[in-house]
């Protein structure tokens, strides 16, 4: 009931209040200097931003400044800024920099955090007049520092060096190592990732042991970007199958680089890309070159060649025929000429079904008359795919139909599109599948998200969390490169990451150790927590490793999360490649599954959730990709034990979303464009006599929505029964490749039990 | 029948008072000095040990001078925005209400500073604020438009308060905004001066002789 309103004012003629106490100490640009001239040139001459952590350092961000001057600066009334210009933080009274000395500011005295992508930026008193700043696109993985201090550019730290003189010395690395067999015997290689030799007389070489250690003779010196293979003989100690290498410092004691593993590499174990990434099993052993960091996709093909006056010259296209994307570096192009060849740039990754194309400025070398074009895998040894000719093609060769088909001269020229192969064909008609239902809901789609690709793509599994006390609720979402966990608010008609402050960007998934990359491909949120589906490390995407992974979302001030729990189901699953593991997940209260009579196929009888100590009232359900199986499990969340309740079938030869709803009791399978976006529903068979008596059974099949075009949709989600509106309720698909930089689309599904 | 005339006028006063009673008044003020001489025992909290450097869980158990005070948001967290020489109290998620509430019996006034903010915390310009007060009987809904750090609203209403709350409408371009606090202020009702009281009765007594004279006239 509304009450009776009396204002004393009149409507629109609100005042302002002064602001009472502002921020004295946070000065905008443009307000009155406070310090003296003198000491502000002296400042400008000597005190620099020298150092950065911008990511989780300790306590927290900070930034730190150097004074090069033999005498020391007073900063009081200086101004730190990030890259806002409304914010600042004023160096109290008596703040001085010694001579030649360091002064370190904290996150908790300047009371805002350094971002990904920042700067620090020191600003005389007043700040208006700009001393020294430094802005940089992406944490480091140690600090930022200028090298030497205070004078030098500023570059990835080797050591961080809170308050004191950046380690200026080269960073060097362990980049690969052989255990196991090599030849003529063990070995390591170390990298050097600068663009000038570095001098590592001194340096000592050890494995587990302390006692021993190899110390390298003088002279030694590892080129620019250059490799330095230690052999067995020099070293003079084997390695073992569970043992490390360590390179220290010549002081013997400062470790420089390390890396430790518990079994031998069935070929080597290697970084990948060589010097900054994590060691993984290389595809094989490359001793004093370029790491082979990974099985070469066969996905990828040359697709179209232009070897004569293209624009602005000579070029390659490729094209990824696969459904995922895949990442390029390291592979290697090359034409006839084995002498030479251009390594793919680190990061350079080619979307599924699209192409990407090598410029002839890029590569270096032109294509001939009679010449050939040569794809790598990365090492450089292994041929991916290659076309050769014996003269220029009057416009391009080209495949038709593109990836697949064989190389013809093309009749335009179509770079970075599909191969114009001349008068359409008709496709060959699809086979044929048991007719579906049109589905439950509006065909209507439209864009769920501000578009942009603000995902930079791999956007899987989804959840929506209904919110007490508000219309809408929220939606979790996974991407599963890198692995990300997104929390997703409804404004103004789009999901977006970034109407919450501490999700903003979304936080890294780790593994409970607190490392790696989780492929996470399924979500579902269960009050304070999510369950995450993956099928592997991406940071040893060759390896298998299914499991269900629990994180904690209250920590809303962490910058990653670390997986509470794992339960590593792969020796449990059929074993599948890598990439065709768990993709979905969602949970079925044990209410309903008992209420129905679900069959226990571990015990033979009706499930009896007494059975399964502390699986927290429910089943969890995982997907499978190869071959499209659901199967449900026990989770024991106090001692990481788990049941395979029972295994049946999606109806589909892959599944990439589960999604149950819990008020209409039915569970949902998604496909993607793989069974043309089609959705089954399943429930439990309940009909007495029958042979699934308790089993899920497949009781509707569903066409996607008429305006969703085939995508390679691998989430799905909806809203409870309370948003409703005319029968109809919000659905929301996760478009695993972005497509036209859209990630999520939006529709409506039946508010009714089928 | 000066029985009845008496009856009469006292029927005539609850017909007047009865809307009250049923459903609470409430008294908006544009600005804090007037919310102040309208109220008694006022107290604020201006949120100056919030951390300004990530998220604090909801509920928080705050106060306001003698008034303890609780606030919610929808989901999880609020968020420290401002700056460390003035801290604000705002939401981690730009659609997140903020609710004051748990006030205990005798608080009829609060008001306070209510603007936007951005992701990062500091001041963001253009933003409307909606602010609901409840008592048992009744609310009162105001929309602040185009808020700035001293836009001020202050409720009085004539029951105990159980609740405000505080959401930011949501721009179309621009960003979002966060529904942001400063400087909350609650507050007891003023209590009547003994000349006011004085001042009423004599005011009644003088109705009752007004009364008393018809009569004897038209006898």
């Amino acid at each position: 009931m509304s009450g009776k309103f009396r204002s004393i004012v009149g409507a629109g003629a609100l005042l302002a209040l002064a602001s009472c106490g502002r921020d004295a100490s946070t000065t905008a640009p443009g307000s009155t200097p406070s310090g003296s001239a003198a000491s502000v040139a002296v400042a400008q001459a000597s005190v620099r931003v020298n150092e950065v952590e911008s990511n989780v350092g300790t306590p927290g961000d900070w930034v730190e400044f150097h004074n090069s001057s033999g005498t020391s600066v007073d900063l009081t009334g200086y101004v730190f800024r990030d890259n806002d210009d409304t914010r600042g933080y004023a160096l109290p009274a008596g703040t001085v920099i010694p001579a030649n000395g360091f002064l370190v500011l904290d996150e908790a005295q300047f009371g805002f955090g350094l971002g990904a992508a920042d700067a620090a930026r020191l600003f005389a008193p007043g700040g208006t007049q700009l001393i020294d700043s430094y802005a940089w696109t992406a944490h480091a993985a140690t600090t930022y520092g200028r090298c030497p201090d205070g004078t030098g550019s500023f570059a990835t730290t080797t050591l961080t060096t809170k308050g004191a003189a950046n380690d200026c010395s080269v960073r060097l690395f362990i980049n690969e190592v052989e255990s196991s067999g090599g030849t003529p015997g063990d070995w390591a290689e170390l990298y050097n990732p600068t663009d000038a030799a570095a001098d590592i007389s001194g340096y000592v070489v050890r494995d587990d042991n302390d006692a021993a250690g190899y110390v390298m003779p003088a002279g030694t010196s590892i080129p620019a970007r250059g490799f330095l293979v230690l052999d067995e003989a020099q070293f003079g100690f084997g390695l073992g199958a569970a043992d490390a290498v360590r390179l220290f410092r010549p002081d013997g004691t400062t470790l420089v680089d390390s890396y430790t593993w518990t079994a031998h590499a069935t070929t080597s174990y290697g970084r990948c890309p060589d010097g900054v990434g994590a060691f993984v099993t290389t595809a094989a052993a490359t001793r004093g070159t370029a790491n082979s960091c990974s099985a070469a996709s066969a996905d990828v093909k040359v697709n179209e060649v232009e070897s004569n006056g293209g624009t602005p010259g000579d070029w390659v296209e490729l094209y990824n025929t696969g459904t995922t994307a895949v990442d390029l570096t390291g592979y290697v192009f090359r034409d006839n000429d084995d002498t030479r060849g251009y390594t793919i740039p680190v990061g350079t990754v080619i979307p599924a079904r699209s192409f990407l194309v090598l410029e002839e400025a890029q590569f270096g070398f032109g294509l001939g008359a009679a010449d050939a074009a040569r794809l790598f895998a990365p090492g450089g040894g292994t041929l991916v795919d290659s076309h050769t000719w014996t003269a220029h093609a009057s416009i391009t060769f080209g495949r038709c139909p593109d990836g697949t088909g064989t190389f013809a001269p093309n009749a335009t020229s179509t770079k970075s599109a599909p191969n114009d192969c001349g008068p359409v064909v008709a496709p060959p008609p699809p086979p044929p599948q048991t007719p579906a239902d049109a589905w439950p809901g509006d065909g209507e789609i439209v864009n769920g998200d501000a578009g942009g690709a603000q995902f930079n793509g791999n956007m899987s599994g989804l959840s929506y969390q209904p919110l007490a006390g508000l219309p809408t609720g929220v939606i979790w979402a996974v991407r599963n490169g890198p692995g990300t966990l997104f929390r997703l608010t409804f404004i103004n008609g789009l999901w977006t990451p970034s109407a919450t402050r501490s999700w903003i960007g979304g936080k890294p998934l780790r593994y409970p150790n607190g490392t790696g990359d989780v492929d996470a491909e399924g979500v579902v949120a269960v009050g304070n927590a999510v369950y995450v589906a993956a099928e592997r490390n991406n940071a040893a995407n060759s390896v298998s490793r299914n499991s269900i992974l629990r994180y904690d979302i209250t920590q809303e001030n962490a910058k990653q999360l670390v997986a509470t729990h794992e339960w590593n189901i792969t020796a449990d699953l059929p074993a599948n490649g890598a990439n065709l593991g768990l993709e979905a997940i969602t949970r079925v209260p044990d209410a309903y599954l008992v209420a129905r009579g679900f069959f226990d196929e571990s015990r033979g009888r009706a499930y009896n959730p007494a059975d399964y100590p502390n699986h927290e009232g429910a089943l969890f359900f995982v997907g499978v990709e190869a071959g499209g199986n659901v199967h449900a499990y026990a989770l024991d969340h106090a001692t990481g034990g788990f049941t395979r309740i029972a295994t049946f079938n999606s109806g589909f030869t892959g599944v990439m979303d589960l999604a149950f709803d819990t008020e209409l009791g039915q569970l949902w399978s998604i496909c993607d464009n793989t069974c043309n976006g089609r959705s089954t529903v399943l429930r439990i068979d309940t009909q007495t006599g029958s042979s699934s008596l308790g089993r899920f059974v497949i009781t509707r099949r569903f066409e996607r929505p008429s305006g969703m075009p085939d995508l390679n949709n691998e989430g799905f989600t909806f809203a409870p029964l309370a948003e409703c509106v005319n029968g109809r309720r919000p659905a929301l698909w996760a478009d695993d490749g972005e497509t036209g930089g859209i990630a999520l689309r939006r529709g409506t599904l039946s508010c009714s039990a089928f | 029948m000066r029985v009845q005339t008496i009856s009469r006028l006292l029927l005539a006063a609850m017909f007047v008072l009865l809307p009250q009673r049923v459903s609470a008044q409430f008294t908006v003020y544009t600005d804090l000095v007037s919310f102040l001489a309208a109220t008694s025992n006022p107290g604020t909290d201006n949120f100056e040990n919030l951390s300004i450097t990530g998220t604090t869980p909801s509920p928080l158990s705050r106060t306001a001078g003698a008034f303890g005070y609780t606030a919610t948001v929808n989901t999880t967290s609020f968020f420290g925005a401002g700056s460390t020489a003035d801290r604000w109290l705002s939401t981690n998620t730009a659609t997140d209400i903020v609710t004051f509430g748990g006030f205990g019996a005798g608080v009829r006034g609060i008001g306070g500073l209510f603007f936007g903010s951005t992701a990062s915390g500091t001041f963001r310009a253009n933003t409307s604020i909606m602010l609901t007060a409840r008592t048992a009987s009744g609310q009162s809904t105001q929309t602040l438009l185009n808020t700035t750090l001293g836009t001020f609203l202050g409720f009085v209403a004539s029951a105990d308060l159980l609740s405000l709350t505080v959401e930011a409408m949501q721009p179309a371009s621009g960003g979002f905004a966060w529904p942001t606090v400063n400087n909350l202020v609650i507050a007891n009702e003023v209590i009547p001066e003994p000349s006011t009281w004085m001042l009423m009765v004599t005011g009644f007594g003088m109705l009752v002789l007004i009364a008393t004279r018809n009569r004897s006239r038209r006898r």
